[in-house]
């Protein structure tokens, strides 16, 4: 019976071996959708949204509906967040998009130059390295300024906003 | 190989009597044998529900409602072409509309929550990006969703076409396709999705629709 337990206690600790390999660090499951990831691994999720567009001649007003987005952060800590992608890393790696919009009558705006939103030239500076199997990480080059944030790419509608506070209004 | 009552060998096969009448080291492997048979047998299902081998379709940017048991359901094959509606001969303005031919739809689909759609996309391509959900509005024979209003001299006045796009989620589904969920639960009325043209100048585009008919219809 000792081969038999010997068996059992092997074919165990493959499947903990592989739950565990499953549980070492979150991947989001939809394409294209960010979170932010806490410095424990945990995922929060954004506030999802698709930008009004208004052309206005040659710029483009982006508006989004609510002041404030309900998902807070603190400023003054390095956030990063996560992303899965279905391209190449490179390729994605251009298309991602980090704005802030101005809280203005209920809303949340931006005003950008058609021209610099063609050429990805508007967005906040991000830097994108690879994260897990198919997922890029996605850190601000700078620390964020309390106001409100949405990221995106570049190639879809969905914008997934938060906000940042002053720290001491946390 | 070893065979006889007092043998140790794990792997050798002794040559034993049926159960009642085995003798004990029989029983001891018999008793062994059937644990790690058992194992493996556990095992074995556990993986192969993960890769239980799912529908996908057979030609690319074509679009399926995914039933609940995993069945793909052909929808309206159409083609949405964009049209210009002026307003007053053009004197007050003109709006760009994506137009299919019918009020409605021919599939029909109950208002049940979020459906599911499948689609083959070729190459690493984002299902955000290939694929465009609306909810269209019945009109004079026709569907149509307003795209982007123009004023008199041609200048965009505004963008319509945000207030009639259908959010999703997109995972992977199989070797090379994705699962489309909408993130709302769809109201009844009609529906297409659109499989954007490579083609930006392209004024028609591949669509596939349904509608959602209320749960007492």
């Amino acid at each position: 019976m000792k081969l038999g337990f010997a068996a059992l206690a092997f074919a165990l600790s493959f499947s903990t071996v592989s739950l565990a390999q499953k549980e070492k660090a979150f991947e989001p499951q939809y394409a294209s959708v960010f979170y932010y990831l806490r410095a424990s691994g945990e995922a929060v999720e954004l506030e999802r949204q698709i930008a009004n567009l208004v052309p206005k001649g040659i710029k483009t007003l982006y508006v989004i509906p609510g002041e404030k987005s309900p998902v807070r952060f603190r400023a003054g800590v390095e956030m990063q967040f996560v992303v899965r992608v279905t391209e190449d890393f490179d390729i994605a790696s251009t298309t991602l998009q980090l704005y802030r919009f101005d809280s203005q009558n209920g809303m949340r705006q931006m005003l950008f130059k058609n021209e610099d939103l063609r050429r990805n030239k508007a967005t906040l500076k991000l830097n994108a390295e690879r994260y897990g199997s198919s997922s890029l990480k996605v850190v601000p080059t700078q620390k964020l300024a309390p106001g409100e944030y949405c990221l995106s790419r570049s190639t879809i509608a969905q914008g997934f906003c938060f906000g940042v506070d002053a720290a001491e209004n946390q | 190989m070893l065979r006889g009552r007092d043998s140790r060998i794990f792997l050798s096969l002794p040559v034993c009597e049926p159960w009642p009448n085995a003798c004990p080291s029989c029983k001891k492997f018999l008793l062994k044998f059937a644990s790690v048979a058992l194992i493996l047998f556990l095992v074995a299902g556990a993986r192969g529900q993960d890769m239980k081998k799912l529908t996908e379709p057979e030609s690319p940017s074509v679009l399926y409602k995914l039933d609940s048991s995993g069945q793909l359901v052909p929808l309206e094959s159409e083609v949405v072409r964009i049209k210009r509606k002026f307003h007053a001969w053009g004197f007050s303005g003109v709006t760009a509309v994506y137009q299919v031919e019918g009020e409605k739809s021919r599939v029909r689909l109950k208002a049940e929550g979020k459906p599911e759609f499948v689609v083959r996309l070729e190459g690493k391509v984002d299902p955000l990006e290939a694929v465009q959900f609306y909810h269209f509005d019945e009109l004079d024979g026709s569907r149509v969703v307003p795209i982007v209003d123009f004023d008199i001299l041609n200048r965009m006045s505004n963008f319509q076409v945000v207030h009639a796009t259908v959010d999703f989620n997109a995972e992977k589904y199989g070797s090379s396709s994705f699962k489309l969920i909408s993130v709302q639960v769809l109201v009844p009325g009609e529906y297409c999705l659109l499989i954007k043209p490579t083609n930006k100048s392209e004024s028609k585009s591949p669509g596939f629709c349904f509608g959602i008919d209320a749960a007492g219809n």
